[in-house]
């Protein structure tokens, strides 16, 4: 199993805690990026949810047996944490008022918020399965690593995988959108 | 700019700082363990208490007559509301938010579903269910009871059961509505 270019983080020595404190630091930014996406790019409800999720984490940080599978556990708990919580996502948000960071020159800026702001709405057409599967290519991970959090198999995901950009092509090539 | 390499480096870049630091999640996680457990005491008692008003009651009143069979009939929907209530909390407990997404979607559309049907058909039953059991009890009222006293429970029942009924339905639509939009997302629509 090829496991991510994520951190692992080294229980040895190291107290709870401290632990937990290395994984919030490591991961927080990813887990925020996946809520955004299931949010409309939402700041607040990303931010409460990414609370969430790392709530979860430190509760049920000593039931995980494998240090090696941190990360497919925590984006597991991130996307289950957002699937459970799109009951409180009632508000679709106008995104044209709302810039989000990156780390881009002023000059790029405009065009990549109008990029992520695409993104964000052409997520809000698809299913929640195709959502996942986005989020965690966008993210950049393994297609064994997917197929591990999503809990599908490695020859459907392909095929998913094949669909799903082409269908996000689509979206984002639509001025509709 | 439109590659999915390019996409997807410009969605890596994106930077956003937590509300909290990672003592304040800890301190957040352990309020809500002491708070959860102390709902759960607070429901435990409450349930308790209830059923042993309710089964009290049911047990000094004389049996084969309207009054009994009346009071029957309301305190069997009761009981079983809460039950399904308690079945209810208790299938949302098991499902586990550590599982592979696929099982966890299909568990909580699942629950969802259950939820859905709790709202809509059994809250009906159990409302009309409580209606009859009064309704039974009505003409012993009237024969033991003032006049005055008899129509009061009548008039505000007139008033009081369209009223609850309002709120009940008000309240149910607005957890329908809630779950339909939730289980429309999560079902696959390829």
């Amino acid at each position: 199993m090829a496991y991510f270019a994520n951190p692992i983080i080294p229980k040895l020595t190291m107290s709870t805690k401290d632990e937990f404190e290395l994984i919030y630091q490591a991961y927080y930014p990813k887990v925020f990026r996946l809520c955004s996406g299931y949010a409309s790019g939402r700041d607040d409800w990303a931010k409460e949810t990414a609370q969430d999720v790392f709530i979860t984490v430190w509760n049920k940080l000593d039931t995980l047996k494998d240090q090696k599978a941190l990360a497919a556990w925590i984006y597991r708990i991130a996307f289950n944490t957002c699937m459970k919580r799109l009951k409180e996502n009632k508000g679709r948000t106008d995104l044209s008022h709302q810039l989000i960071e990156t780390a881009y020159s002023p000059e790029q800026q405009s065009e990549a918020n109008e990029m992520i702001q695409k993104i964000h709405r052409a997520l809000a057409h698809v299913s929640v399965d195709e959502k996942n599967l986005i989020l965690l290519m966008l993210e950049g991970l393994e297609n064994d690593d997917i197929s591990d959090i999503l809990g599908i198999s490695r020859s459907h995901l392909r095929v998913k995988m094949h669909r799903t950009r082409q269908k996000l092509k689509t979206l984002l090539e639509d001025e509709r959108i | 700019m439109n590659e999915f390499n390019d996409i997807q480096s410009l969605w890596q870049n994106q930077k956003s700082e937590p509300n909290s630091n990672a003592n304040e999640i800890i301190a957040m996680a352990e309020q809500q363990k002491r708070k959860s457990i102390k709902k759960h005491r607070a429901g435990i008692i409450t349930l308790s208490i209830t059923s042993l008003v309710l089964i009290t009651f049911w047990l000094i009143t004389p049996f084969n007559n309207p009054v009994a069979y009346g009071l029957s009939i309301m305190i069997g929907a009761l009981v079983c509301r809460i039950l399904l209530e308690v079945y209810s909390y208790m299938r949302m407990y098991k499902i586990d938010i550590t599982e592979v997404a696929s099982v966890y979607k299909k568990q909580i559309s699942a629950f969802y579903k259950l939820r859905k049907q709790l709202v809509t058909w059994f809250t009906a039953i159990a409302v009309i269910a409580y209606i009859s059991g009064f309704a039974i009890m009505l003409p012993v009222f009237k024969q033991t009871l003032p006049n005055w006293f008899y129509w009061y429970i009548v008039i505000f029942l007139i008033v009081g059961i369209p009223l609850s009924a309002f709120f009940l339905i008000r309240q149910a639509r607005s957890e329908i509505m809630d779950l339909k939009n939730v289980l429309s997302q999560l079902e696959i629509k390829n």
